[in-house]
């Protein structure tokens, strides 16, 4: 039966099936909407490229839906601004493991407190370009804020770190 | 659909009017119908063995928009198009 329908209207089809089957079910009714749209569609050439941009739609939809909970821009910022304070504090908590329990303090070399501290420092600054790419700088003060903050928090760990000499 | 605000389109319709591609006009009027700024509904197929299509207009809300972004916007092509059918 596919035999005399041509082949650009055959890839038309199945694109536009796929495109109704990945729609997230919160766009669900525009999937039809779209797809019954291309039966107005004459030309095959038109149907192919109609196709695709609903394709494309579905896809975007998809990601954006899928992901939209976690991936806005908002609350990137709200979690950059705090997991480099909540890290720094970590890295204090293992200074002070260390000055108050002689935690690997016979240890020459660095062990394996000095490795968690190190990391813990220094994969805050994903987190910390993360926070300024995503901040609204049109409300300074609330870049200011958290940003001065983190500044605060690695500064008291790594002034521990000084001040008691490790 | 400022200019006959009560009439129905359809989707590809839409498309040809605008020039836009599928993937740029329905994520548009996905964000509109959101908004309430458009109302959709099904049509019965005109001919018969065909499906039913989607169709859309303004709501109001939407041609209120419409109007005051019409208002504010110039219509730099209209008017070229305009002043060339007159010379």
């Amino acid at each position: 039966m596919t035999d005399n329908i041509p082949l650009l209207r055959q890839c038309a089809v199945t694109l536009m099936r796929y495109a109704v089957r990945i729609m997230p079910d919160a766009r669900a009714p525009w999937a039809p909407a779209m797809q019954n749209e291309m039966s107005a569609i004459e030309s095959d050439g038109e149907a192919l490229r109609w196709a695709i941009g609903c394709l494309a739609v579905s896809c975007i939809q998809k990601i954006k839906i899928s992901f939209g909970g976690f991936m806005n821009r908002q609350k990137i910022n709200n979690v950059s601004a705090v997991i480099p304070v909540v890290m720094s504090f970590f890295a204090l908590l293992i200074v002070l493991t260390v000055v108050i329990t002689g935690w690997e303090r016979h240890l020459k070399d660095e062990g394996a407190a000095a490795h968690i501290f190190q990391i813990l420092i220094a994969a805050q600054l994903p987190f910390v370009l993360s926070f300024l790419v995503t901040a609204n700088w049109k409300r300074g003060v609330l870049v200011a804020r958290p940003l001065a903050f983190q500044f605060l928090a690695i500064g008291l760990a790594l002034g521990s770190v000084a001040f008691f000499r490790l | 659909m400022l200019e006959q605000p009560l009439a129905w389109r359809h989707g590809y319709e839409l498309l040809k009017a605008t020039g836009l591609k599928s993937g740029t006009l329905y994520p548009l009027l996905m964000r509109l119908s959101d908004q309430s700024l458009l109302a959709s509904e099904w049509r019965e197929p005109e001919k018969p063995g065909k499906p039913p299509r989607h169709v859309y207009r303004l709501t109001p809300d939407g041609l209120a928009l419409a109007r005051e972004q019409a208002r504010d916007a110039p219509m730099p092509a209209v008017a070229g198009k305009w002043a060339g059918a007159k010379a």
